[in-house]
């Protein structure tokens, strides 16, 4: 399958000096357009800096990192921006919607930064609530919303411009295990039916189980890539 | 509507109480600026106007009469020159100056006069006067006499006269009477006084006796001649430099009105300046507010900005999105204000009044006021955000949303 990313010897450290702490070391590895992954670890293993590094929010020390066949650690700010808009989606453990705006403008704001007119968003963001089950609930404000709700919105804002990838960190983090369940399912439907890419970061157990693949980093190092999970 | 902008405005509604808050800190500011602006340009458009009623923004005269050394041998030394005395004398080549000056563009008005002194004799009484020897027509565009008459009308035919108020007061002299006015080289003519005005300054309204020019001249034994002439400029405050450049080209003296009214001009720029000073001090108070209010929304939505950077938009958005709420602040602030401000000029205008109940002076209630302090505000508004908007485009997303 084409590789959507791939990372090759990805090295990354925070602080200056003496103070320099490593926490990335040597990462590598390829994710396939539409693989469905999970990235496991302790606390401070590096997941999230990792997740950074793919999400294109920081610039790795060295190493490479290919996204959809581009190599993006060259790349300047900019150019980065306009990247993460076209090919990624972000989901994030509390859901980090605006309060300002309703469950259906939340979804549209991906592509209204890239200046697509609002009218011409509104049917594709509708169907795309439907789909998470949130008919009804378009006009809503975020503060009106259940916690799996708004969950959803998030997740359905992160698929809206059609990433090739979309980035979940700690998806479910937040929730009850009822509506993890439901929310993963979602996941997995949207993986499934659209093809789109997840790389998911989780301390779940049983959700990463049910991954077609598992990236394990232990002290910034990838110790582990397994698939396919025998849960599946 | 570009996505920046809905922005900017959903963020300033989420924080309604906020920015109803500084809008109105901003309203408070601008009604300030306003007021105070009509206050002065009503002021001293009245003090000018006052001025100028009975005044041309320039008059030229024939040069003064200088000493000139004699040319005698041997080493001279001066141990006091006596200044010549300075006789009525008439502008050299009239004709062609009139001409010359109506082809100037600054200039839009020009009259040419013969004035002297002599004295208006009835009955018993006698007074000194300043004859003026005027074109009626000409002269009302200098100074529009017409509109200032207590009484008679503007007509100044052969053996007419129009005299100030006191003067015919002083005269005993209505409107129909006869008059006897005699130069000081012995000349005498007798006029009927066709219209008196006044002016409301004390000078003219004592001393002056408007003739027609050839009257004049005739009276004055200047035939055919001018000793003045009085222009207007388009611009009023150009005519300092106007009357240098003329005096430069012609051999004349041209003494504009402020030069003339030195005092007059020292109390309005003083007045200018204390007023701008106050102005200033209220825009920087404006602005502080305006960016601190900003500096805090910064703060408070790090962690949308984060997400709405993680979600690519990019740093000159978000920078833009900040300008537009400063200068949406600034421009209901000053849409507030000027509202504000003209109710309190109006209510100035209605309290303060003099002893006859009519308003001391017209209030500077223009157009280009409320316009002016409305780009003044959106200017002050979109400054002010500057610094918190750039601090909100250099937030790094991780650490915003990580922070919130």
């Amino acid at each position: 399958m084409t590789p959507i990313l791939q990372l090759t010897d990805v090295c990354h450290a925070y602080g200056e000096g003496e103070n320099r702490q490593p926490v990335l070391h040597n990462v590598s590895f390829t994710l396939a357009a539409g693989e469905f992954a999970a990235l496991v670890g302790q606390s401070g293993s590096g997941k999230s800096t990792l997740l950074n590094q793919v999400g294109l929010l920081e610039h790795a020390l060295s190493g490479s990192i290919r996204l959809n066949g581009q190599e993006v650690t060259t790349l300047d700010d900019n150019a980065l921006t306009r990247l993460r808009n076209e090919q990624l989606g972000f989901i994030f453990q509390f859901h980090h919607l605006l309060n300002a705006y309703t469950a259906l403008e939340n979804v549209m704001v991906p592509l209204k930064i890239r200046g697509r007119p609002e009218k011409a968003l509104r049917e594709r963001a509708q169907s795309l609530l439907a789909r998470a089950g949130l008919s009804g609930l378009e006009n809503r404000f975020p503060n009106q919303l259940s916690g799996g709700q708004q969950q959803r919105v998030a997740i359905v804002r992160a698929l809206m411009a059609g990433p090739a990838l979309v980035l979940a960190d700690e998806p479910t983090g937040n929730l009850d295990s009822e509506t993890t369940g439901r929310i993963f399912e979602l996941l997995r439907q949207i993986n499934r039916e659209d093809g789109t890419a997840f790389l998911i970061v989780t301390h779940d157990h049983g959700l990463a189980m049910s991954c077609d693949r598992q990236l394990t980093l232990k002290d910034g190092r990838l110790v582990g890539d397994t698939s396919p999970s025998p849960a599946r | 509507m570009n996505f920046e902008w809905q922005l900017a405005l959903r963020l300033l509604r989420e924080g309604r109480a906020q920015t109803a808050l500084i809008a109105a800190g901003i309203g408070l500011g601008v009604a300030v600026v306003v007021f105070l602006t009509a206050l002065i340009n009503g002021l001293q458009a009245n003090l000018i106007a006052r001025t100028l009623g009975s005044q041309a923004h320039i008059t030229l005269t024939a040069p003064d009469r200088t000493v000139i050394p004699a040319q005698l041998p041997g080493p001279l030394e001066f141990q006091s020159v006596q200044p010549r005395p300075q006789r009525v004398a008439p502008i050299l080549n009239s004709a062609l100056l009139l001409r010359q000056l109506a082809a100037e563009p600054e200039i839009t008005a020009i009259s040419p006069l013969v004035s002297g002194a002599a004295f208006a004799l009835r009955g018993t009484a006698d007074k000194s006067v300043a004859v003026i020897g005027v074109d009626p027509e000409a002269y009302t565009r200098i100074i529009p006499l017409q509109t200032q008459l207590v009484a008679g009308e503007w007509r100044l035919g052969s053996e007419e006269a129009v005299i100030g108020r006191r003067l015919a007061d002083e005269l005993g002299i209505q409107t129909g009477d006869r008059l006897t006015l005699q130069s000081a080289g012995g000349r005498s003519l007798n006029v009927t006084v066709r219209g008196i005005f006044e002016l409301g300054v004390k000078d003219p309204d004592r001393r002056w006796v408007l003739l027609s020019l050839r009257s004049a001249q005739n009276l004055l034994n200047l035939a055919g001649e001018i000793t003045g002439i009085d222009l207007t400029v388009r611009d009023l405050f150009t005519a300092d430099p106007v009357a240098a450049r003329l005096q430069q080209q012609h051999d004349i003296t041209a003494e504009s009105w402020m030069t003339s009214n030195q005092q007059l001009m020292t109390g309005l720029r003083s007045q200018s300046a204390s007023s701008s000073v106050i102005r200033f001090f209220v825009l920087v108070s404006v602005a502080f507010g305006i960016a601190s209010v900003l500096a805090v929304a910064v703060v408070q939505k790090q962690r949308d900005i984060g997400i709405l950077r993680a979600m690519g938009m990019p740093r000159r958005a978000v920078l833009r999105v900040f300008l537009i709420q400063g200068g949406v602040l600034g421009l209901f602030g000053a849409l507030a204000g000027s509202v504000a401000g003209a109710g309190l000029a109006r209510l100035f205008a209605g309290l303060v009044r003099n002893t006859q109940g009519d308003p001391l002076f017209p209030i500077a209630l223009t157009p280009e006021l409320f316009l002016s302090a409305i780009a003044v505000a959106v200017f002050t508004g979109l400054l002010a955000a500057a610094l918190p908007a750039s601090r909100a485009a250099a937030l790094d997303p991780v650490k915003a949303i990580r922070n919130s």
